[in-house]
C-alpha cells in the first residue's frame, strides 16, 4: 500500500513537471500582456493569430512539407525496412546505421550542409530543398519504426500469400502492409510532427517568402514580446492532437484492403 | 512418368554448406509421400524448395514431366499448410479461404460458392466471419486446410501441419487429413518428426538425415526393415548393443556379446563377414519377459531395475549383460514381479548393422 502511494506521488509529480509548460502558455495566452499570472482576460491574441496571414501561410507551408515529407520518407523507408528484416542482408547493422545517422548527426549540420550543396551548390529552389530536407529527416524514424513492427511480422504468412498465386509485390500490398499499419501509422504521426515542428533544418531551407510556421513564430518572437506566440503555440498543439486522432481514427480502424 | 520428381536437389542458405545434399524423389499422383527426419535434417528446406521459395543450387523439380525449377512460387499452384497456419490475421475465415481464388481473378458468384463448399467440407460454414485470431487452434488448422485446397493446387504440401495440436485433436486430424486426401486424389508430401504420423498417413516414407535421404519404402517395410542404424532408431529400436560376427549363416549371424551368443539377422547393405564389429538393435516391444528358466533361443538374463505402468502397456528396464534394456509387455500379458529375469528375443526381431 505504502509503495502505490510513493508511486502514485511521483507519477503526479511527473505529470505536473511535464504538463505545467503547457498550462502555463495556455493561461498566457488569454492574458493581455505576457505576464503570469495574467492580469485581465482576452481572446484577441487568438484573433489576431489567425488573421495574420504571415502565420497562415507559414502553417500551410509546414503543412504541406510535412505531409508531402512524410509520405516520401514512408515511400523510401517502408521498403527499405522490408529489406532489411525480411532478407538481413550482408552488412544489415551498417545499414540499419545510415538510416539512423541523421538522428547522430546534430540537424544544425545537416541543415547548414543542404544549404550548402542544394541551394548554394545544386541551385535547387528553396521549396524542394526545403522537402528533401524534411525527408531527410524523418527517414529514420520511419525505417525505424516499421522495421519493429516488421520483426513481430510471420513472413511465412507472405509466403502463404504467394503460394496462394500472389506475387511478391500482391503479397506485400495485401498481406505484409495490412498487418505492419499500426507501425506505419505510428511511424507517419512521428515523421509528420517532427518535420511539423523542425526548427534547425527549416532555419537554413526557408527563404523569401516560403517559411514555416516554426521559423516564422520565431522570427515574429525576435521582433514582438506579447501573448500571441503563446496563442499560436496553442493552436499548434491542438492542431497535432487532432492531426494525431483523425490519423488514427481514419488509418488505424479501417483496413488497407 | 512420376507426378512430381525433384533430381538431385542442392540447396542451401547463403554461401554456408547446402542443407540438401542431391534430394532425388518422385511421387506418382495421388500419393501422399511423408519427409520424416529430426529438426534440422533439411525437411523443411526440401519443402521450401519444392515450393520454389529457394532457389535449388543444383538438380531440377519436375512437376508432370515439365521443368518447374525457375518458375516463382506464386505460378505453381501448390497448396501449402504451415505449422503455424500462416493465416492472414486481417481478414476473416472466408476472406483467408477467398484469397487464392481471388488471386486467379475467379468471379465473384463462384468464389462465394467454392468458399462455402470448402467451409462445409471442413465444418466451419458457420465461423466464416470470424477472425482467425478468434478460432481455436483446430478450426485455424481447418482454415489453412481449406484455404490451400480451394484453390485446386496440383500438389498439398504439409509442414508439421499437426504438431500445435493437443494429442487427441491431433489423432482425429490425421485420420482426417488423410480422408480428405484420398478422397480429393490430391498428390501430398507431408514434413513431420512424428513417426505415429508418419507411419499411419503416408503411402510412402521418406527418412531424412543431414540433408540426405536415408530410405524410402511404405511404412510397414521401413518399419521391418530400416537399412541403416539411423532409420532404425528413428523406427522405434530403441534398444542396441555391441558385438562382433562369430559365424555367418545365410542372411542370418551369430553375434558375439557380452558373453553371449545371439542369433540375429543382416540389416542394411552389403553382407557381413566373420570378425566385422556390429551394432544390434531390437524394438522394446518385441521382446518377451519371462521368470521362467532358460528357453531356447537369444535368452539374455537380467534383473529388473525399473518398472512403470503406462496404461495401455507396462514397462521395464532390465539390466543385462548387454546393458541396459528397455522392455514394453502390453497390458494384460504375464507380468513378472521376480527381480531375476530372463528376455528372449527372436532372431527375426534383432538387426546386425555393421559398424560405421
Amino acid at each position: 500500500m505504502r509503495r502505490g502511494r510513493a508511486l502514485l506521488v511521483v507519477a503526479i509529480l511527473t505529470y505536473l513537471f511535464l504538463l505545467s509548460p503547457f498550462v502555463v502558455i495556455f493561461v498566457v495566452s488569454f492574458g493581455q500582456t505576457l505576464a503570469f499570472p495574467p492580469s485581465g482576460l482576452t481572446i484577441q491574441w487568438y484573433e489576431k493569430a489567425i488573421s495574420m496571414r504571415m502565420f497562415r501561410d507559414a502553417f500551410k507551408v509546414s503543412l504541406m512539407v510535412g505531409l508531402v515529407a512524410t509520405l516520401v520518407a514512408l515511400l523510401l523507408g517502408v521498403p527499405a525496412a522490408y529489406a532489411i528484416v525480411r532478407y538481413a542482408p550482408k552488412g544489415r547493422q551498417y545499414m540499419e546505421f545510415a538510416f539512423e545517422s541523421p538522428i547522430v548527426v546534430p540537424a544544425l549540420v545537416i541543415g547548414f550542409a543542404l544549404l550548402r550543396f542544394l541551394v548554394h551548390v545544386g541551385d535547387i529552389p528553396v521549396l524542394p530543398a526545403l522537402l528533401i530536407g524534411h525527408t531527410v529527416i524523418v527517414i529514420p524514424y520511419a525505417v525505424r519504426v516499421t522495421a519493429a513492427s516488421l520483426r513481430n511480422f510471420d513472413f511465412t504468412v507472405e509466403e502463404a500469400a504467394m503460394s496462394l498465386g500472389a506475387p511478391q509485390w500482391k503479397a506485400f500490398l495485401r498481406v505484409v502492409l495490412p498487418n505492419i499499419r499500426t507501425g506505419v501509422l505510428a511511424a507517419f504521426i512521428l515523421g509528420f510532427t517532427l518535420s511539423f515542428n523542425n526548427v534547425p533544418i527549416s532555419l537554413f531551407l526557408t527563404g523569401p517568402g516560403i517559411t514555416t510556421l516554426p521559423i516564422q513564430m520565431l522570427s515574429y518572437m525576435e521582433y514582438y514580446y506579447n501573448p500571441l506566440i503563446a496563442a499560436l503555440s496553442v493552436l499548434v498543439i491542438l492542431f497535432t492532437v487532432l492531426v494525431t486522432q483523425a490519423a488514427e481514427r481514419t488509418l488505424g480502424l479501417s483496413k488497407f484492403m | 512418368m512420376s507426378f512430381l520428381e525433384t533430381r538431385g536437389l542442392v540447396v542451401g542458405y547463403g554461401r554456408a554448406s547446402p542443407v540438401l545434399h542431391g534430394f532425388t524423389l518422385s511421387l506418382d499422383e495421388g500419393e501422399l509421400v511423408s519427409l520424416l527426419g529430426p529438426s534440422g535434417c533439411g525437411k523443411t528446406t526440401a519443402l521450401r524448395a519444392i515450393l520454389g521459395f529457394i532457389r535449388p543450387r543444383e538438380g531440377r523439380v519436375l512437376l508432370k514431366g515439365d521443368d518447374i525449377t525457375n518458375i516463382p512460387p506464386y505460378k505453381r499452384n501448390f497448396g501449402v499448410v504451415y505449422q503455424s497456419y500462416a493465416l492472414f490475421p486481417h481478414l476473416t475465415v472466408a476472406e483467408n479461404v477467398a484469397f487464392g481464388l481471388r488471386m486467379r481473378k475467379v468471379r465473384k458468384q463462384e468464389v462465394a460458392e467454392r468458399v462455402n463448399r470448402w467451409l462445409g467440407l471442413v465444418g466451419l460454414e458457420d465461423f466464416a466471419n470470424r477472425l482467425p485470431a478468434q478460432l481455436s487452434g483446430g478450426q485455424r488448422q481447418r482454415v489453412a486446410l481449406a484455404r490451400a485446397l480451394a484453390v485446386e493446387p496440383a500438389l498439398l504440401l504439409l509442414d508439421e501441419p499437426l504438431s500445435n495440436l493437443d494429442a487427441k485433436l491431433r489423432a482425429t486430424m490425421r485420420v482426417e487429413l488423410r480422408r480428405i486426401q484420398k478422397d480429393l486424389g490430391i498428390t501430398a508430401i507431408y514434413v513431420t518428426h512424428d513417426l505415429v504420423e508418419a507411419l499411419s498417413m503416408s503411402d510412402r516414407i521418406a527418412v531424412l538425415n543431414e540433408g540426405r535421404i536415408q530410405q524410402i519404402d511404405t511404412p510397414p517395410r521401413l518399419y521391418r526393415n530400416p537399412v541403416n542404424e539411423f532409420v532404425a532408431h528413428f523406427m522405434g529400436y530403441d534398444n542396441s548393443f555391441p558385438g562382433r560376427v562369430a559365424r555367418v549363416e545365410g542372411g542370418g549371424v551369430e553375434v558375439m556379446a557380452g558373453g553371449l551368443r545371439l542369433q540375429a539377422r543382416m540389416g542394411g547393405e552389403g553382407e557381413l563377414r566373420v570378425g566385422d564389429e556390429v551394432r544390434v538393435y531390437f524394438r522394446p516391444e518385441r521382446v518377451e519377459i519371462s521368470e521362467g528358466g532358460p528357453e531356447a533361443g537369444n535368452v539374455i538374463p537380467g534383473e529388473v531395475r525399473f518398472q512403470s505402468f503406462q496404461g495401455h502397456s507396462l514397462q521395464y528396464v532390465v539390466e543385462t549383460p548387454l546393458g541396459e534394456i528397455t522392455v514394453v509387455c502390453s497390458e494384460g500379458e504375464a507380468t513378472v514381479n521376480a527381480r531375476s529375469v530372463n528376455i528372449r528375443i527372436d532372431q527375426n526381431d534383432l538387426i546386425a548393422f555393421r559398424k560405421e
